[in-house]
């Protein structure tokens, strides 16, 4: 073919077309991508922290987003920590999310939620995965946990794990505000202004329930990447009720597998903090359902833990270091947030 | 693999790429090979059937073609149409067995039954080969096409087995003709950026038609048509009427993105779908719809058959028995055959009405040619066609007398009394997206109907607005087209653990 001045302009044309499609298509899926949390965004948001600038990285389910509070830890004990929380998360999530983070922070310590001691799969609901996979950055972890939650799944099944524009773009129906702007100061914890009363719950379970064996192999790969980099490994479990005697059998499994974990931990030496009954929690007061913390619980793991740690590490305060003046900022805008926000209660209790 | 499907997004740009990169020379191995690729993705096993029909054809053509050897024209006539006959009969047969078996074998049981006659006739679970009524109607034309002399015959095998094959419309169509594709196959086509712009324009409508319009109008139709016993006459009138654009938008989408793909490789493909619901009575209409099929019919059924040549009578016999086997066409089922009897029915009765038409015009001094005239006739034209569609839509015959009848009966309580938008299955979002979409296909199809391509216009334009146009169309696209897996938000709204 003679390359006229027609034939270059039209490559031009369709070099600029390839090129404008590709930067439209990544602003769109920036904007539609699903923001876990209403915009806390946990994985996504982590890449924002400054690199090393965290001393606690919390791991774990619901039950770690909603059971400790960062700008807490900050204001009490001028500690960096950050969530790296994600929807029903489990050990094999934690392990990747773990990994990947050490690429990014050097954190002193590594506080793991434990209730998905439970579980030894990749996910427990498939749609709870994608917080992981659609943010996670290496490829690499991306692409293992993709094949070992879908092992038998061809390749057209997978691809919208690799493309989450081919799931999100219908999204469009639901956009928001915090579709556009995810603020820096939740630092991947939610908070719930709900109350949902409960009476003091049965006593727990005094059986021990199965881990299963993946589980544990996992958590051992979390353990050896700790010891690796130096990290103290902590393990904690936020409180739970039975719901008035409604959950009572999963209150008494949820329980038996704290007993397992304690036993287990305490032969690896490992520090467990089950919390139940280490913390003054008002069953009344501090529930948002019956699995997890509302505000006020939150405020009473996190002063927990918070103590526990200090008491237990070297960490000191960055308050007066002026490295750390964005966490400050961050922290008067969490509070101002919180302001703003519980003028709300009652009209509406949803997340954040 | 679908027009839709991932699969064929990949495969088509490396097919394009691949084909304008290698010589001329092994152009027609390589797009019969992609042809055959293509039409195996669905089942590997039916392509030896195409290829049974393609040797049938291609034989039949030679063999025609041999005849004019024979010295004695009677002979030689004679000798042609045993041949015609051969190549008809063995590819409808295969038809016959793949398509119709069972829906012959049913309406025998059932009269034997009914004549309590205990015999019944065996039914086989055979999978309907995909597109086999396409490929089968174009190789037919070229048996005809030869015969008639319209057309030499090809002696380069694989040039015809790629004229049989050729991927863009091999299976939902436009049912090409000898005439125009095989010729093209032996011509070269060089890259030229005007082709790849027009076709590629018309890919963009096409699946803007696809997954956008004929995808937001199945949500209205599936949502009423599903249940529509509870449904109101309304109700039912407005899922009709949106299935009588959802079939257009479905089909006519996929034409479009069939020429536009063929366009792109530098073939001229023909149109099948031209505003066919601005047509102003339903002769105008079915000269308008699938007109590769109409003028299939025409050419090899409705003119052999006599046509309009031997009286008026034989004429609207011709025409039902065209419209009889074009409802047969479109499935193996009663209910299209009655639909497209009733599409004959009108023509019947138009034609008839003509000289009533004529005379009630003249006494009341209307103007055939006022916009009002127009409209009116457009818009009793839609209504008569949206019920045949009821016909084609509904899954039994009995349904539709059903739909038919409920429709006739609409409640004069407005629209909000009777649920609103999610009574018809829609969200006032989808609404919102549907409406613009509605109102782009009505403006292209009146540029269309008055013979102006949109897309010559989109071209004209200088570089950065043309892209600009194609941004927002691919992006339009991309973000409300209806693809990919479900995302269900309900199950995204975490809750505990």
């Amino acid at each position: 073919m003679k390359i006229t001045a027609k034939v270059r302009n039209g490559f031009i044309e369709l070099l600029v077309f390839f090129i404008g499609i590709c930067s439209l298509l990544f602003v769109s899926n920036e904007v539609l991508r699903k923001k876990e949390g209403k915009g806390v965004d946990m994985v996504r948001s982590f890449y924002r922290l400054e690199p090393e600038s965290i001393d606690v990285l919390v791991l774990g389910s619901s039950h770690a987003y909603y059971g400790f509070q960062p700008n807490q830890l900050w204001e009490e004990h001028g500690i960096t920590s950050y969530v790296l929380g994600s929807p029903s998360q489990t050990m094999i999530c934690s392990y990747y999310l773990l990994k990947e983070a050490l690429k990014y922070q050097k954190p002193k310590v590594v506080l793991l939620e434990g209730y998905y001691f439970r579980s030894g799969e990749v996910f427990v609901f498939e749609e709870r995965l994608r917080p992981v996979t659609d943010n996670i950055r290496t490829f690499e972890y991306k692409r293992d946990l993709i094949e070992m939650a879908f092992p038998d799944a061809g390749w057209k099944e997978k691809l919208p794990y690799y493309v989450p524009f081919l799931l999100y773009h219908s999204r469009w129906k639901e956009i928001k505000k915090y579709d556009f702007i995810q603020p820096d100061y939740y630092k991947g914890a939610l908070v719930r202004f709900g109350e949902s009363p409960h009476e003091t719950p049965a006593p727990p379970s005094e059986e021990l329930e199965e881990i299963p064996e993946t589980a544990i192999e996992y958590f051992e790969k979390i353990q050896d990447l700790c010891r690796d980099n130096n990290i103290e490994l902590v393990v904690f479990k936020t409180p739970i009720t039975d719901a008035n005697g409604d959950e009572l059998e999963w209150y008494l499994e949820t329980t038996g597998l704290n007993n397992s974990v304690a036993v287990y931990l305490d032969k690896q030496n490992i520090p467990f903090l089950p919390m139940q009954n280490d913390i003054d929690i008002d069953y009344a007061h501090d529930f948002n359902d019956y699995g997890h913390l509302n505000f006020t619980g939150q405020k009473k793991a996190t002063e927990y833990l918070g103590n526990w740690l200090t008491a237990h590490y070297d960490l000191p305060s960055h308050k007066e270091d002026p490295a750390y003046r964005s966490w400050e900022k961050d922290h008067e805008d969490f509070l101002q947030f919180l302001q703003e926000r519980r003028k709300l209660v009652g009209l509406d209790d949803s997340d954040v | 693999m679908l027009f839709n499907s991932i699969e064929f997004l990949i495969f088509f740009p490396l097919v394009c790429l691949t084909y304008y990169v290698i010589p001329y020379k092994a152009r027609t191995v390589f797009l019969l090979i992609c042809s055959y690729f293509f039409y195996m993705c669905w089942n590997p096993k039916y392509a030896l059937l195409m290829l049974t029909s393609t040797a049938i054809t291609y034989l039949s053509g030679i063999l025609i073609s041999g005849c004019d050897r024979i010295a004695d024209e009677k002979q030689r006539t004679a000798r042609k149409k045993q041949y015609v006959a051969l190549s008809f009969i063995s590819n409808l047969l295969i038809l016959f067995f793949f398509k119709y078996y069972n829906l012959f074998s049913g309406t025998v049981n059932t009269i034997l039954e009914l004549l309590d006659i205990r015999y019944t006739i065996p039914r086989f679970d055979v999978l309907l080969p995909v597109g086999i009524s396409f490929y089968t109607f174009q190789a037919l034309s070229y048996t005809a096409d030869v015969y008639r002399n319209d057309i030499y015959a090809e002696k380069n095998f694989l040039k015809y087995a790629l004229f049989v094959s050729f991927f863009p419309q091999l299976v939902a169509g436009p049912i090409e003709r000898s005439k125009n594709l095989l010729v093209q196959i032996s011509q070269k086509h060089p890259f030229d950026f005007e082709n790849v712009r027009h076709g590629f324009l018309l890919m963009l409508y096409g699946y803007f038609q696809k997954i956008v319009l004929s995808s937001y109008l199945a949500m209205v139709v599936d949502a009423v048509y599903d249940g529509w016993t509870e449904c109101s006459g309304l109700q039912l009138t407005i899922a009709t009427a949106c299935f009588a654009f959802q079939i257009y938008c479905d089909f006519g989408g996929y034409s479009n993105i069939a020429i536009g793909a063929a366009e792109i490789m530098g073939f001229r493909i023909m149109d099948n779908f031209n505003a066919p619901y601005l047509s102003r009575s339903v002769s105008e209409f079915w000269r308008r719809w699938h007109i590769s099929l109409s003028t299939w019919f025409r050419d090899y059924l409705y003119i052999p058959l006599g046509g309009n040549r031997l009286g008026r009578w034989r004429k609207y016999l011709n025409l039902m028995i065209v419209f009889l086997v074009s409802g047969l066409w479109h499935g193996a089922e009663y209910h299209f055959v009655v639909c497209g009897g009733i599409n004959g029915l009108f023509q019947v009765i138009g034609d008839l009405m003509k000289p009533v038409k004529k005379k009630v015009n003249e006494l009341l001094h209307i103007g055939t040619d006022s916009a009002l005239h127009r409209i009116l006739q457009t818009a009793i034209t839609f209504y008569l066609l949206m019920i045949t569609w009821i016909f084609f839509r509904a899954d039994s015959l009995s349904s539709a007398f059903g739909i038919l009848s409920r429709m006739l009966y609409i409640t004069p309580a407005w629209f909000a009394h009777e649920g609103g938008l999610s009574s018809i299955g829609l969200e006032r979002s989808d609404a919102g997206i549907l409406a613009f979409s509605m109102i782009v296909l009505f403006i292209s199809d009146i540029f269309r109907y008055r013979n102006i391509q949109v897309r010559d216009f989109i071209i004209a334009q200088k570089p950065a607005v043309r892209l600009a146009i194609c941004y927002a169309a691919v992006m339009f696209l991309l973000i409300f087209g209806v693809y990919g897996p479900e995302y269900d938000s309900a199950a995204f709204i975490y809750f505990q653990f």
